[in-house]
């Protein structure tokens, strides 16, 4: 791959929305931590939402994701990779946003694609985008494998990058059309009536109270 | 465990009402409801209010002071545009505050006069105390056995589909727990639509790090996370409260509310109970707790605020020296003043308010009509 698909700014804004609107949802701190408006006291205007910030990653750190997601996630005969839904392309947007969350990813990301960049250098005498797929995945192994508390500082980083990032692919990729479907989620369609559980569904859980003795 | 569990009760019509419709299980009920199957003030009870032709609606109209006349009663507000910045100011026979119950305090702090220099409404000093919100903590837990479950469409009504009601009274009775008054459980879940953070989460979850087995665990993890809420009552203090800031004015120049806050010792107990409760409640039922494992009170507690149930501030009572308002919401110090929104409250039940601040707003409806025809405001 040498060139991810670009997605215009109003489709990432609205990704990113919606993944931010969950975490308000759940009260997990979003309130209070958005830039001050000019002069406190009133609302933005949602109706003309313009995004605030500029996207702060290079062409080659959104390469480099692109590549990243593509191997935590591959495609399938039936599902696109991510990189085909312009994950990457969230990324971008979800590390650029100045919320404390993104300002906190945008550090583990940045420091990781950088670290990874380094380490494919000094094993192959190339860089990450510039390396085979084998070599790739020996290193996406080298982070991917859970590091205890005893691990050195290099360690632990390389492996909280890991989890940042797969946490943002499966999360960019399953907030998508395209990932609900490959997930397999059924529901957001209208409906008469909502159906009751359906025989074969009472049954398993049924047996599955028995086996735990409930 | 001896926890009864009931099917939620949601303000969601499954058949046609009154010219609205039914509900069509599809998007999401906490971005509005666009057809009025779920109840929401403006499409369910405003528009009927202006089909009386006695209705007129001013928008983007930020009141900061009630007026008042000589003789000490409202004579109407004051607001400020907030697209124009323009100042205006309406008159009144009655003026009703139903801001939510911090805004109707801050309102009532903000209208200083000769005649009711400690803000309007406050003789008795209670204006912004007794501040409450609703205790509130949960966990989330993988349950292993819902995996098995063939997909389906997990809807609904777009909440939670049951509903555990307090069953601790008789328990309480016999002096077994710690703490008093009760609070339910919400139970969320199930293959819902997917969201960042479950998606994220999901990944936690499988053996595999990566490549294509991550996908196809994904798909067979998917569904078996499941939350339980806490909900609980908070009892008043007097470390709860809020008050004008002395210096913070908003872009208009109206101080803004500082708040203060404690939790007291039987919030505090009640979370902890909440936390303990849902990991014997996950562990009998095979489960592995993901989030929310803390059971010591103060660290398994809510902030204050956070679950947005704020009440209290404008309490009601017996007698002017210990209440802001009477039991229909009527201000003690100007009869032609009524409150009428949570501030009124002076306990808060571990249910969602707005089902009593509905049913007190209808009771303060009926007295202010049968008073204003007597001519007694």
């Amino acid at each position: 791959m040498s060139d991810p698909i670009r997605v215009d700014r109003r489709t990432t804004l609205k990704w990113l929305a919606a993944g931010l609107s969950f975490s308000a949802y759940h009260g997990q701190a979003l309130a209070g931590s958005a830039p001050a408006a000019k002069g406190y006291g009133t609302d933005p205007d949602l109706n003309h939402a313009q995004a605030t910030w500029h996207r702060v990653m290079t062409a080659r750190e959104r390469l480099q994701t692109a590549l990243l997601a593509d191997l935590i996630l591959p495609g399938t005969d039936t599902a696109p990779a991510p990189s085909a839904l312009g994950v990457h392309e969230f990324i971008d947007e979800w590390v650029s946003a100045p919320y404390p969350d993104q300002v906190r990813d945008l550090g583990v990301i940045r420091a990781g694609l950088a670290s990874i960049d380094q380490e494919a250098v000094r094993r192959y005498g190339h860089d990450f985008v510039s390396i085979t797929d084998a070599d790739r995945h020996a290193l996406l192994d080298a982070i991917a494998a859970p590091v205890g508390d005893k691990a050195g500082a290099e360690a632990q980083a390389g492996h909280r990058f890991f989890k940042t990032l797969r946490g943002l692919v499966v999360g960019a990729y399953f907030t998508t059309d395209v990932g609900m479907k490959d997930i397999g989620y059924l529901g957001n369609v209208a409906l008469a009536a909502f159906p009751p559980a359906t025989e074969e569904m009472l049954a398993i859980i049924d047996r599955e109270c028995k086996a735990l003795g409930v | 465990m001896g926890i009864p569990v009931a099917a939620i009760r949601g303000a969601v019509l499954t058949r046609p009402h009154n010219g609205r419709p039914a509900c069509l299980y599809a998007t999401a009920c906490g971005r509005g409801c666009s057809i009025a199957a779920n109840f929401q003030s403006t499409t369910v009870l405003l528009p009927v209010a202006q089909a009386t032709g006695n209705l007129d609606t001013r928008t983007n109209a930020l009141v900061y002071r009630v007026d008042v006349g000589t003789d000490g009663k409202a004579r109407g507000v004051s607001y400020v545009d907030r697209v124009t910045g323009q100042h205006h100011s309406v008159r009144a026979k009655v003026v009703v505050l139903s801001a939510g119950a911090c805004e109707s305090a801050r309102i009532l702090l903000n209208s200083k006069s000769a005649q009711h220099p400690n803000g309007l409404a406050n003789s008795s000093g209670l204006v912004g105390k007794y501040l409450m919100d609703t205790v509130g903590s949960s966990t989330t837990a993988y349950f292993p056995a819902l995996e098995k479950l063939p997909g389906r469409n997990d809807d609904g009504i777009s909440m939670a589909h049951i509903y555990v009601p307090w069953w601790g009274l008789q328990a309480q009775a016999r002096k077994e727990l710690d703490f008093a008054r009760g609070y339910h459980i919400e139970i969320g879940g199930g293959q819902s639509m997917p969201s960042l953070n479950a998606a994220a989460m999901h990944a936690k979850l499988c053996e595999t790090s990566y490549g294509p087995d991550l996908r196809k665990q994904l798909r067979q993890k998917y569904g078996s996370v499941v939350s339980l809420t806490g909900r609980g009552e908070m009892i008043p203090n007097e470390d709860s409260y809020c008050q004008l800031d002395p210096k913070v004015k908003d872009k208009w120049g109206n101080p803004v509310l500082r708040f203060h806050w404690k939790w007291g010792e039987h919030e505090l107990k009640q979370a902890s109970h909440m936390r303990k409760t849902f990991l014997e409640l996950i562990h009998r039922l095979g489960g592995v707790p993901l989030e929310g494992t803390e059971t010591d009170g103060a660290k398994a507690i809510s902030t204050g605020g956070e679950i947005i149930h704020e009440v209290g501030t404008a309490r009601m009572g017996s007698s002017a020296k210990d209440s802001v308002v009477n039991q229909f919401g009527q201000s003690w110090d100007a009869s032609n003043l009524f409150v009428m929104d949570g501030a009124v409250m002076v306990s808060s039940p571990d249910k969602n308010p707005t089902e009593t601040i509905l049913a007190l707003t209808w009771r303060s409806s009926v007295y202010l009509a049968e008073q204003a025809k007597l001519g007694a405001l």
